[in-house]
């Protein structure tokens, strides 16, 4: 019997799987810049999975897509920011940028200056003269960091060099506009905020079976040991040709039980149905740590409609969508 | 280039086709040919980056400071800027030490790359055109360079007051206020357009070839310095030696535009010798018996061999001929007191209290040539010079060159005593063991010196009489005279400024 790594990146759970979604989110980012788009903004219910998609894959996409190493920036927005100084310095701290120190943080104008230097040195190693930020937690961005934004975006400007903010938050960044719109900020609207697509949950078997092939085919632990994160965890089974997504009907079927249960005066049509990713996530995270090491038929005698059901009644996947919905 | 390898792992690591950008840097801002200090200092601007934070940095990379770099350094951190401007590093033919043509003709002329693109005195040279592209040509610290290369434009001077910067951090602290100062928007607004293609520029490919070929020209023409019998006055000065350098070493037609012009001319003479002669001459010779030959020999001739030697009859002529001028003149006699020593303009032509401009340079011709005439100005002096006379005497007999004609000038070292006791009087101590060809072969050397010194004082002598105010003495040497070992023979070379 293996014994199981607690550095397993499933254990620790610092890994992710590509789902549409995600391919549909970087998708439309890829859009917006071949068509340079100075903004937009990507909305979603928390949960869902933006956040790891953006950090695992946009870059990886935007490389193969535009085939070099794209000048992209992610920055996690971590809360309001008090002061011009502190906004400057908190985006040098999310930089690549080797002379940035936490201990002694720079002052306004110079870490602007070497936040906007890092920005034309990202675009100017590949011979670009456009730079995309991605903000997470946008729904956070103040009115006054987006004006401080803005005035970057004007100095790159002078300086021939294109800035694209694509901010990617939850519901509230949504409101966003409308407000800015309607307290003479428009111009903040015009340049970060006109363009927007929606992310959404997984929203079909179809959907659920890819990701779950991700589990079985598209990952792999240790690096460059061809061992998927299925027979890493069922490695007998696996030999024996058990696959995560054999089990794609059963898991939807109780996944859109529970997802209906959260409305129960309203049943909604099969193609509103959006399961978070991580209730999905969580799901196979406990099913591959509780089956570890059994046999092929000890795994499909154990894994049944009531084993799913229990395990998303733990998870509370029911006050998980009824307060998502609400987004 | 020991250092590449810590370059060369962080491009296998990182096994990719562009750099992680861990500082600010922009490939634009690099040029193969940029003064290496400039790069640095375009580098810590954009960066904000302190003294402390600079050398930290390279250190990761490098084991040497980055403040004071030797020619690997040099090489080290272009080949660094190179790989972070994804730009192919090329081997650059100014970047050398071998133009450290150091005792050429006895003068140093240090032209290694090190050492001209330091930040030496209170100014930087550029070149108005290419700075307008953030460029700053190294060869804009070649100081025999007028104009740069690539722009056929004057360089200009930026004056930077170093005088705040501590020593150590000069170098690029010089360069960065320079930048800051002749281009405000830095790093912004400046031309991206490429400089002229360098391999259309002819006279810089020429520039190249003749510097990276200075060191063999001097060797090949001049040869091997042996001893410096006549300095010339003001030697130290750059612009002097650059003359020289550019007379001597004639730079190719192409470069002839660029090359500074102070209006001097260079007459060289050579005078060979025999390798033979010059071999039994020379081979035993210190630098104590060079020191010590003219005044032994010339001394030895004037008693031994005047008839003979041209250059003890050429000597004692012009001191008649000082004698003549001195008897001729009736008013206005120049004196010179040696205590305090003053200029005095007086009508009469004797006074007990100082001597005047002819018997002046009597003398001093005599403590050079002919000891057996001289007269200190007082017991001490006189005793002071004989001692010494004494000692050259001793080196000469101890190469086994001379023979010595009294007794304790035989022993290997000299004691306090055995000097003092020489006292303050003339003796002839020792005599030459040359043969005839040597003999004749030295006696050319010092007619060539002789004429030099007359020359000198002539010059000098002749303006007093058309009424300047001497302001020193002696008269000050117009050309050099070097004893040098060539390929297949030996070389007096003399050199003159005009």
């Amino acid at each position: 019997m293996t014994e199981i790594s607690r550095d397993h990146p499933v254990c620790t759970q610092e890994y992710a799987i590509y789902t549409p979604p995600i391919h549909e989110m970087c998708e439309t980012i890829s859009r917006w810049i071949e068509q340079r788009q100075t903004g937009g903004y990507i909305y979603g219910p928390s949960r869902y999975g933006k956040s790891k998609g953006i950090r695992s894959f946009l870059a990886k996409i935007l490389n193969e897509k535009f085939d070099t190493e794209f000048p992209l920036m992610i920055w996690s927005h971590p809360t309001n920011s008090k002061s011009e100084r502190e906004f400057w310095n908190l985006l040098l701290m999310a930089s690549r940028f080797e002379f940035k120190n936490p201990i002694k943080p720079k002052g306004k104008i110079e870490a602007k200056y070497l936040f906007k230097q890092h920005l034309i040195t990202l675009a100017n190693r590949v011979k670009y003269n456009y730079i995309v930020i991605l903000i997470d937690e946008a729904q956070l961005v103040l009115l006054n960091e987006w004006h401080w934004l803005l005035g970057l975006q004007n100095e790159l400007d002078l300086e021939g060099y294109r800035l694209s903010i694509v901010s990617v938050g939850s519901h509230q960044i949504s409101f966003q506009p409308n407000f800015f719109a309607r307290t003479g900020d428009a111009h903040v609207v015009t340049r970060f905020l006109l363009h927007h697509a929606r992310f959404h949950g997984i929203r079909s078997q179809n959907e659920l079976e890819y990701i779950l092939e991700g589990y079985d085919n598209d990952s792999e632990w240790p690096d460059n040991s061809n061992i998927s994160y299925t027979k890493y965890f069922l490695s007998e089974a696996f030999d024996d040709g058990f696959r995560l997504a054999d089990l794609s009907f059963l898991i939807w079927n109780e996944l859109t039980e529970k997802y209906n249960l959260a409305f129960r005066s309203y049943k909604p049509k099969s193609d509103q149905i959006e399961i978070p990713m991580n209730q999905i996530a969580n799901l196979i995270e406990r099913l591959l740590k509780e089956m570890s090491n059994k046999p092929k038929s000890e795994i499909e005698l154990s894994i049944s409609s009531e084993y799913i059901s229990k395990i998303l009644f733990d998870q509370n996947m029911i006050s998980q969508v009824w307060t998502t919905s609400t987004d | 280039m020991d250092n590449f390898y810590r370059l060369s792992s962080l491009i296998s690591t990182t096994n990719k086709s562009h750099f992680e950008p861990l500082f600010n840097w922009r490939s634009d801002l690099y040029d193969a040919n940029d003064n290496t200090y400039f790069l640095i200092a375009k580098f810590s601007l954009l960066n904000k980056l302190n003294f402390e934070n600079i050398n930290e940095f390279f250190k990761q990379y490098f084991s040497f400071d980055v403040y004071d770099l030797d020619v690997e350094g040099h090489r080290s951190v272009k080949y660094f800027f190179s790989v972070f401007s994804q730009s192919i590093y090329f081997h650059n033919d100014f970047i050398t030490d071998s133009s450290t043509l150091d005792n050429v003709l006895g003068l140093k002329i240090n032209l290694s790359y090190s050492h001209t693109t330091k930040h030496h005195g209170k100014s930087i040279r550029y070149c108005p055109e290419c700075i307008k592209y953030l460029k700053l040509p190294e060869t804009a610290s070649f100081n025999y360079l007028d104009r740069c290369v690539i722009h056929d434009t004057k360089f200009s001077e930026f004056s930077c007051n170093f005088q705040h910067t501590r020593l150590r951090e000069r170098n690029v602290k010089c360069y960065e206020n320079f930048l800051m100062k002749i281009c405000p928007t830095y790093p912004a607004l400046f031309l991206t357009k490429p400089l002229i293609a360098r391999n259309n520029n002819d006279p810089y490919i020429e520039l190249g070839k003749w510097n990276s070929t200075l060191d063999n020209e001097a060797k090949s023409k001049l040869g091997r310095h042996l001893y410096t019998f006549k300095e010339i006055d003001d030697h130290g000065s750059d612009q002097l030696v650059y003359t020289l350098m550019i007379g001597l070493l004639t730079p190719p037609p192409l470069l002839n535009n660029y090359i500074i012009k102070n209006g001097k001319s260079i007459i060289a003479k050579f005078s060979s010798i025999k390798n033979e002669v010059g071999l039994s001459l020379f081979e035993k010779y210190k630098i104590a018996q060079f020191n010590a030959i003219r005044l032994v020999y010339s001394s030895f001739c004037f008693l031994n061999r005047r008839d003979e030697a041209s250059f003890i009859k050429s000597i004692l002529d012009f001191i008649d001929e000082l004698n003549l001028r001195f008897e001729k003149k009736t008013n206005n006699f120049w004196y010179f007191n040696e205590r305090d020593r003053t200029w005095i303009l007086s009508d009469i032509s004797y006074r007990s209290s100082s001597q005047n401009v002819y018997t002046l340079l009597i003398n001093w011709l005599a403590e050079l040539w002919l000891p057996s005439l001289y007269n200190g100005s007082s017991r001490r002096v006189s005793e002071s010079y004989f001692n010494n006379f004494y000692i050259l005497n001793h080196d000469l007999v101890r190469s086994g060159t001379f023979r010595p004609l009294v007794d304790d000038l035989t022993g290997l070292e000299l004691s306090f005593g055995q000097i003092s006791i020489y006292g303050s009087r003339f003796r002839e101590l020792s005599t030459p063991n040359f043969s005839s060809e040597q003999m004749f072969a030295l006696d050319s050397i010092f007619d060539e010196i002789a004429k030099s010194y007359i020359s000198d004082v002539r010059t000098w002598i002749d303006r007093i009489e058309c009424g300047e105010k001497p302001d020193h003495f002696p008269p000050k040497s117009r050309a050099l005279l070097s004893l040098q070992k060539r390929q297949n023979d030996y070389c007096l070379i003399s050199i003159s400024v005009d």
